[in-house]
This record gives C-alpha cells, sequence and structure tokens, in this order.
C-alpha cells in the first residue's frame, strides 16, 4: 500500500509540476486539479500505511526498550564518571564523554519518535526536554573539560545526571500508565 | 573572576582553573561588537557589489578565536560562542537591509524616507525575530534536531583545540584547500564549469558546476537531510524542462524565441513554484507541528512554575507573547509614520500581516537552513513587500505605496535574517554546550548595532558611487526593484505561487519539512544543487563503507575546513573590495 502512494504521490506532484510549469502567466486549473487530486490519493494511502506501520507492536517494542537502555546507560555511566572523581585527569574527561556518551545519545534520538506514537506528544514533548538539557550539558562538561575549568566541569555533571534522570523518571511513569 | 589552579595534585597543572566559565560576559560582547561591525561592513558592501550576501559566522567564530584566545589570553569555549554570537547578530542586519533598502534608491526615492525611522523599525524588527525564536529553538534544535550545517561547522571550529590535534590538522588543511581553489577561482572570475555546454547536452538541463567546496562541506555535513533539496532541482532540470521541450511547451520571449536559457527559466517557471512551494510546505508543517509546538510551550511553561534547572537556561515565554504584541504595535507605528497618507486603518493592516509573515517566514527559513545551510531570505523578502504593497493598494500615490512597504518591509526582513541566524548560532551552542538564555541576550545585544551600521553604510556608498550605478550595482536590490515596478503595474505571478503551495502542502503532509526543502530545490539556481549533490554523495557513501564514526570524526572537521575556507576568501575578497575603494 505505501509502495502504491508514493507512486500516486510521484505521479500526481509531477504532473501538478509540469501543468503548473506550462505557462509563465497561468495555471491550467483544470489539469492541474486532477494532478493534485491523484498526489492527495497518494498522501493519504501513505499516511494510512505509516499509521499501521506505526502501531507494528514488534518495532514500537523494541524503540521502547533501546529508549529505555539508552537513558539507564547514560544515568550509569554518569554515576561512575562522578564517583570515579580524580581518577580521569580533567583534560581526559572530553574523551571519556566521547567513549561513554555518545552512542547511547544517539541511541535515544534516533527512537525518540516512538515516545509520540506511545505516549502522546505532551510525553514526547517533556522527556525530549529533558534529554535535550541534559544533552547540552554534558557537551558543556566537554568544553569545560578542554579549558580546564574544574568546577564547571563538576557543577555540569552533576546537571546533567539530574537532567538525565529525570528523564528516566518520567519515562518510566508513562510506561507504567 | 576564574583563578588558576595550583600544582598541589598531580592531577593538576596550571592550565586548570577553578571559578565560573567565561560566558555571556564583556570581553565576548566588546569583541562582538567589533567583529560584527567590520563584517558587517565587508559582506554589505560585498552583497551591493556581487549580489549575494556571505554566512559570517565562522569569519566571526575564528577571528573572536584570535582575539579571545591569542589576545586576550582567555580560554572558554562557551564565550567564544557568545561573541561570535553578537557578531553574526550584528552582520545579520546586513544581509536583511541590503537586499530590502537599496530597492528604494534605485528605484529614484531615496529622499522620501526617514532614515531614523528605517533604522529605528530594523532594530525593532531584530529583537522581534529573536524573540520569535524561544519555542522555534525548542522545536527545531531539541525536538526535530535539525542539522544546520553552518552551525556545526562553526562548533567544530570553537571546539577544535580540544578535539586533538588530528581534527585540528583535518580542518586547517581542507580549509586551505578550499580557499586557494576559492582564491583561484574568484582570482580568475571562474565560478562555474559548463561541463553541458562542454558535452553538448541542451542547455536547459543546466549541467553547470558551481565551483564551490563549501557547498560540497555544507552538503557533507546536512547528509541525507539534503536528499530532497537535490530532488527538487533534478526534477525541475532533468525532467521537467526537458519534457516541456520535449512537448514544445518551452516558453518564448516576445519575439517569439523559445527561451532555453535555465536562468531566464527558473526566473520565469520554476522559482515562482519553488516560492509557493515553500509557503505551503511551512504552513502544513505549521499545521501539522501545531500540537507539538503547544506541547512544548506547555513544557516550558510547567517547568517554569516548578522553576526546574532547564527553565532558567531559556528566556522565558512569556517574552514571545510580548513580542507577538510588540510586534504588532511597532509595525503599525512604523507604517503609519512611514508616509502620511497610511493612515491607521492601513497601518493595522499592515503591522498584523507583518508580524503573521515574520512568524511564518521565520519558520520557513529556520526549516530551510537547519535542513540544508541555504536561506531563502530573498524570496520571503519579495513575498512579504509583494504583500505589503497589495495591503497599500488604496493609495493614490505609488511613491507612498513602495516608501511604506519597503520601510514595513526592511523591519521584517532583518527579524527574519536575525531569527534565522540566531538559530544557527543556538545550534552552535546546543553543540559547545552554550546557555541559550545567554546566547539570546548576546544577540539582543549585538542586533541593535547592526541596523546603525548598515544604513550609515547605504548612505556612504549611494553618495559616493549611486546604488544601482555600474560601480555598485546592487543586484539584489535591482531585482526587488524590478519586482516592485512589476507589481504596481499589476504582473505578479500569483498563479504560480498558489499551484506551489499546494504541491508543496502535499509533500509536507508525508513528511515534515519536505514541501521547503524540495521547493529549495526549485527555488535555487541548479548549479548550487548539482554541486550540493557531490557532498551529499559522499556522506552517503562515507557512512557506508567507512561508518558513521568516521563520517563524525573526519569527514566533519573535513567538511567544516571546506566552508571555513571559502568564507575566509570571500571576506577576504570583500575587504580587498572595501579598501580598493
Amino acid at each position: 500500500m505505501i509502495g502504491r502512494g508514493y507512486v500516486l504521490l510521484i505521479i500526481g506532484f509531477l504532473a501538478g509540476t509540469y501543468v503548473a510549469a506550462l505557462d509563465p502567466d497561468s495555471t491550467n486549473w483544470r489539469w492541474f486539479v486532477p494532478a493534485v487530486v491523484i498526489a492527495a490519493l497518494g498522501v493519504q494511502q501513505i499516511k494510512q500505511a505509516q499509521a499501521s506501520a506505526a502501531r507494528n507492536s514488534t518495532r514500537l517494542t523494541a524503540d521502547r526498550a533501546e529508549l529505555e537502555q539508552a537513558l539507564s546507560s547514560i544515568v550509569s555511566n554518569l554515576t561512575e564518571l562522578r564517583s570515579a572523581g580524580d581518577a580521569v585527569p580533567p583534560f581526559e574527561l572530553r574523551f571519556e564523554i566521547d567513549r561513554l556518551f555518545r552512542g547511547d545519545l544517539m541511541r535515544f534520538a534516533d527512537a525518540r519518535d516512538t515516545l509520540a506514537q506511545l505516549y502522546g506528544l505532551q510525553a514526547y514533548a517533556d522527556i525530549v526536554s529533558e534529554f535535550a538539557a541534559g544533552e547540552r550539558y554534558i557537551n558543556r562538561v566537554w568544553s569545560a573539560s578542554a579549558d580546564g575549568y574544574l568546577d564547571e566541569v563538576s557543577t555540569y555533571l552533576d546537571k546533567a545526571q539530574v537532567q538525565f534522570e529525570h528523564a528516566l523518571r518520567r519515562l518510566e511513569a508513562v510506561q507504567a500508565h | 573572576m576564574a583563578e588558576t589552579v595550583s600544582a598541589a595534585s598531580p592531577l593538576m597543572d596550571d592550565r586548570l582553573r577553578r571559578g565560573p566559565y567565561p560566558e555571556l560576559s564583556w570581553h565576548a560582547v566588546i569583541v562582538g561588537w567589533f567583529l560584527g561591525a567590520i563584517i558587517a561592513v565587508s559582506i554589505g558592501y560585498a552583497s551591493l557589489k556581487l549580489g549575494f550576501s556571505i554566512e559570517g559566522s565562522e569569519l566571526a567564530a575564528i577571528l573572536g578565536f584570535g582575539i579571545l584566545r591569542g589576545m586576550l589570553r582567555r580560554r572558554s569555549i562557551v564565550e567564544n560562542n557568545v561573541a561570535q554570537t553578537v557578531a553574526s547578530a550584528v552582520n545579520g542586519a546586513s544581509s536583511g537591509m541590503m537586499f530590502s533598502v537599496p530597492a528604494i534608491f534605485i528605484l529614484g526615492y531615496g529622499n522620501e524616507f526617514n532614515p531614523v525611522l528605517l533604522t529605528f523599525g530594523c532594530i525593532a524588527g531584530a529583537f522581534l525575530g529573536i524573540a520569535f525564536i524561544i519555542p522555534l529553538r525548542k522545536q527545531m534544535i531539541d525536538f526535530e534536531r535539525l542539522t544546520y550545517p553552518g552551525g556545526v561547522a562553526v562548533a567544530t571550529i570553537l571546539k577544535s583545540p580540544g578535539a586533538g590535534v588530528r581534527k585540528a590538522q583535518l580542518l586547517i588543511g581542507a580549509a586551505l584547500v578550499s580557499g586557494l581553489v576559492h582564491y583561484f577561482s574568484q582570482a580568475n572570475g571562474v565560478s562555474n564549469w559548463g561541463m553541458g555546454a562542454m558535452l553538448g547536452l541542451p542547455e536547459y538541463t543546466n549541467i553547470t558546476w558551481y565551483l564551490s567546496l563549501l557547498t560540497v562541506g555544507v552538503a557533507f555535513i546536512a547528509g541525507r537531510g539534503g536528499v530532497a533539496f537535490i530532488i527538487g532541482g533534478f526534477v525541475v532540470y532533468f525532467l521537467i524542462a526537458p519534457l516541456l521541450a520535449a512537448t514544445g511547451m518551452l516558453p518564448t520571449t516576445e519575439a517569439g524565441e523559445i527561451i532555453r536559457d535555465p536562468e531566464a527559466l527558473r526566473g520565469l517557471l520554476f522559482r515562482p513554484i519553488g516560492i509557493g512551494m515553500l509557503i505551503g510546505g511551512a504552513m502544513t508543517g505549521v499545521v501539522l507541528a501545531l500540537p507539538l509546538i503547544i506541547s512544548a510551550i506547555r513544557s516550558m511553561q510547567s517547568a517554569a512554575k516548578l522553576e526546574a534547572a532547564i527553565s532558567r537556561d531559556e528566556m522565558p515565554i512569556k517574552l514571545l507573547y510580548f513580542a507577538i504584541a510588540g510586534a504588532a504595535v511597532v509595525l503599525c507605528v512604523i507604517a503609519v509614520l512611514s508616509v502620511e497618507s497610511v493612515g491607521l486603518l492601513r497601518g493595522l493592516a499592515m503591522a498584523v500581516l507583518g508580524t503573521l509573515w515574520i512568524w511564518m517566514s521565520g519558520i520557513i527559513l529556520s526549516e530551510a537552513i537547519g535542513r540544508t545551510n541555504w536561506s531563502p531570505l530573498s524570496g520571503m523578502t519579495l513575498i512579504g513587500i509583494t504583500l505589503l504593497i497589495l495591503v497599500t493598494s488604496g493609495l493614490e500615490s505609488s511613491v507612498d505605496r513602495i516608501v511604506a512597504a519597503v520601510v514595513v518591509g526592511a523591519a521584517t526582513c532583518v527579524a527574519m535574517s536575525q531569527a534565522t541566524d540566531l538559530m544557527l548560532d543556538l545550534k552552535t551552542g546546543y553543540l559547545v554546550g552554550a546557555t541559550p538564555r545567554k546566547q539570546q541576550l548576546g544577540q539582543f545585544l549585538g542586533a541593535w548595532l547592526g541596523p546603525l551600521v548598515v544604513i550609515m553604510l547605504v548612505f556612504v556608498l549611494h553618495e559616493a558611487y549611486g546604488l544601482g550605478s555600474p560601480e555598485l550595482p546592487a543586484p539584489q536590490g535591482q531585482a526587488l526593484a524590478a519586482t516592485i515596478e512589476g507589481i504596481l503595474g499589476g504582473d505578479v505571478p500569483v498563479e504560480k505561487y498558489i499551484a506551489g503551495a499546494f504541491l508543496g502542502a502535499l509533500l509536507s503532509a508525508v513528511q515534515g519539512g519536505l514541501g521547503v526543502t524540495v521547493g529549495l530545490g526549485f527555488y535555487l539556481p541548479f548549479n548550487i544543487v548539482l554541486t550540493y549533490s557531490l557532498g551529499t554523495l559522499t556522506r552517503i557513501v562515507a557512512d557506508r563503507q567507512m561508518g558513521a564514526e568516521w563520517s563524525e570524526s573526519v569527514g566533519i572537521p573535513i567538511a567544516a575546513g571546506l566552508i571555513v575556507g571559502e568564507a575566509l576568501v570571500g571576506v577576504g575578497f570583500a575587504v580587498q573590495a572595501v579598501l580598493g575603494s
């Protein structure tokens, strides 16, 4: 169904563009409107197929697990990094950040759309807001580490931890409902 | 003031510091003002001479880096980010005003408008554009995670001292190559390679490569986000144009000659459809994203109520409501005062339209620049001024109509350019961990200066050479002046805009942003799209063959270097032109 939808969309779109480009001053609406209707039918079929795919429980389950694992892993890595204290030289911390967090941050970001499908837009907005702030704080730790600002590194490691824990708690709360 | 840590522990050395991490400091603001004014004059002059504007963020980042780190011995990536934000805020007025204001002079009404009012209007417009970005930042950077290739390039520059020697070498090496290529291209006056003509292909297929490694770098960073943009260009020149030729439907001149020149075809047929697609695509995107935008605002409100840490990072959402009301009031005052005959009701209509247009075009531009790094600012200004001229249609004097529309239009244009500039800087800030509120304050601190610098530049240059003269052709201003004359003569491709809007809306209904990105491929010259496709292809192959990690750690520093090298040489030519005159 999705393939047929795309075929209709492409045919309608190309036909519409061709008709619109026929004359510099005007558009032949008698030809343009049918082309747009064909494209709109294609859009409808694509949306139906996408909605059906979004309800596919296998993918949603996998993504849901991915979201939780990624956040849990970030939280536990942050705990570990904070407890390591002086064991990690301050200037080396940024390389640890790249090693420990980039993969999990990307995993969560890639699966984040599932949040909206499973729990609604408000849950999506709340959790992704917390996540994005946490990611920004981790990026700040990277910068402060590169510049050698010790207090900033420690403050923003704490703030990042709080932020990701909030995100994880919110995720667990919506999953529990 | 941060203090240096004594070497009491084996882990500590004299490079380590205690105390607050410098971010929004007077050092950053003053360096930003200084650089911004220089860049605004250079780029502003270049745009009057060459007809296009150059993104100044990379230059501001590098020069700010040199001054703050090299001369002032300050060491803070986020402070560099604020300095670059302030500088690009000053420069934001350049692209916003250089497209709109020269048109008044070219049309011969340079003495008919109040420059103080215009400058005040542009400053107010700049502030409004910044405030309008508050919810968009959340949606486009936090939620949609748009790429903003220019923002990524600047972040790569700012982080380069800490990212290791290898990345810095890649960045500098690529910048040298790109700078050299651009230098020879500019010095020899060869900006394009007409491969299609060499192969004997029809002119309308438009196979001409834009000799710009910056374009390749931008496309590499944008990655798959740029595919739809390429599709737009290829649809136009590889499918529609040949189809029109095959069916004998290419347009003709008044003398009956068939038009095959791709630029003429773009201006007559494809660009208006592209503008319509941008608008239709963005409007559909807004409708579809509205629930998410409302959720984002609710999320910000609840964070503010709970006094959560993230709410302190953002400008208060209330500022947006004030901005919307303020926009309407300020634009109304400017419209009413611009010429006597406007009157309160018409001024109010212009204000409401201008405010809506700032919001709508802010979304279009932020989306386009976020996905591809190209900003259709001129097209959005064109539509804005067209709408404003239509509102003034009751005025008897065409001079009054033009002056009122361009004065209000310039304010909306500066608002748009500030909004897109800030989105790029906020993306950089996200990647280096800057605080959005401090960046936005930095943008406010820089935004007032640009209109003052640019209006003085415009008057000085007009006095010296005459805008629109062979010495200073101001091509963008000429294009707008010609369009204004066309609008007054009833020559507006409204049907093309409407048809394009339907097509863009359909695409954006399938996938958010698709109508805008494909529309941008219709709108821009194909030589840019063709060269851009090389960068996209390289990224796709690199991701597949070398892995995403390689693209991130090796490919992006190289791509950022390609952007930086060409931008620096471009600004160098602009400076040379300023000094030479």
